[in-house]
């Protein structure tokens, strides 16, 4: 019988590697995911910060309320790092992790449809950092409301409100884009404020 | 409904999140609003799921099973963290039990402050009428502070 995330973190909880091990194999490449696509940053970078959310999972599994969704409480974790992260490059003056590396470097150099995703991947990474969390979290990791509100620490009232503001924003975006194409240093410049 | 709540339901729609109750409200919005109904179509038409497509050659040079290994290193060297002693739902109910002992313990403290905790040394307590009696004639009690028999005795002597 398969067991639930819940019951997994659980058992990590009290200490069981094994248990914790199954529960990373599930989820660390939504993390990875998730943690890519929100910072843009090179793979190496994301994989680290991939591992250091679940790290963080395992020291603080005995403190998960079996009442919420691990899935959620995983991607707390992940998007808080997310933003510390951010926070920290801020501070440093470093130039942003995300100046949209996985258009150039990873994707493959062909045609229209690429272009064509680079300004999609270009518009999400313009969006605060709450709406694009919320935003990825629900199109590309099909969280529920519910979890999305446990990974944000917000209402779900104020999930739904995220992801209509989020789609909208991105539908202006995405004009803007059409009409003003971007040149390639200034794709994936992502938005600073956090609403 | 005004538009703004329409489109807030029409994305909650979209991600099936919306109740039958405000579903049937914004139908009936959108039968008879043009702006929104454009709106829902972009919506359910929205290009976010191409990226979808590509993800497979974004994350072609993750090695998860290296970061797994890494990962599970790792967390053999970490410690983990206690759990916590007051678990949310338990809090409430336990804090109102604290509040109240506190309650009780300060009234009894404040009545034991306020009184003194027992006579002074030259004041002896009587425990019947006699006694009491028999204290009055020695003249060693407290006249500020008669208990009931030295009280009945004082009257029966007055009288």
């Amino acid at each position: 019988m398969t067991r639930s995330d819940e019951e997994l973190l659980a058992s990590a909880g009290r200490g069981d590697q094994a248990a914790f091990a199954l529960l990373a194999q599930r989820h660390y490449e939504p993390i990875l995911r998730f943690v890519r696509r929100f910072l843009g940053a090179d793979l190496a970078a994301c994989e680290d910060l991939a591992q250091e959310t679940l790290l963080r999972a395992w020291r603080y599994a005995p403190r998960f309320e079996p009442r919420g969704s691990a899935r959620g409480w995983l991607f707390q974790i992940a998007t808080n790092a997310c933003l510390n992260q951010r926070r920290a490059m801020r501070l440093r003056g470093a130039a942003p992790l995300d100046a949209d590396p996985l258009s150039t470097a990873d994707a493959p150099a062909a045609a229209e449809s690429h272009e064509r995703h680079q300004r999609i991947r270009s518009a999400v990474a313009r969006l605060p950092e709450s709406q694009r969390a919320a935003i990825l979290l629900r199109h590309f990791e099909e969280l529920t409301y519910a979890q999305i509100a446990e990974a944000l620490e917000v209402s779900p009232a104020a999930v739904e409100s995220l992801l209509h503001r989020a789609r909208s924003r991105l539908r202006e975006l995405l004009q803007e884009i059409a009409e003003n194409p971007p040149t390639p240093e200034g794709l994936g410049r992502p938005a600073c404020s956090s609403g | 409904m005004r538009c703004s709540q329409a489109q807030e339901c029409v994305s909650a729609r979209f991600d099936g999140e919306l109740d039958s109750r405000r579903a049937a409200a914004l139908q009936r919005h959108l039968e008879r609003c043009a702006a929104c109904r454009r709106y829902s179509d972009e919506i359910a038409a929205f290009p976010l799921d191409e990226l979808e497509h590509d993800a497979a050659d974004v994350f072609a040079r993750a090695d998860s099973v290296t970061g797994l290994s890494r990962l599970m290193a790792r967390v053999a060297q970490a410690p983990q963290v206690r759990p916590a002693v007051l678990r949310r739902w338990w809090g409430p109910p336990i804090a109102a039990a604290l509040g109240a002992a506190a309650c009780v313990a300060g009234f009894v403290v404040g009545a034991r402050v306020a009184a003194p905790a027992s006579l002074p040394a030259s004041v002896e307590t009587v425990a019947n009428r006699d006694d009491a009696i028999e204290l009055l004639a020695r003249q060693t009690v407290d006249l500020e502070r008669p208990d009931e028999f030295l009280l009945a005795a004082l009257i029966e002597t007055e009288g």
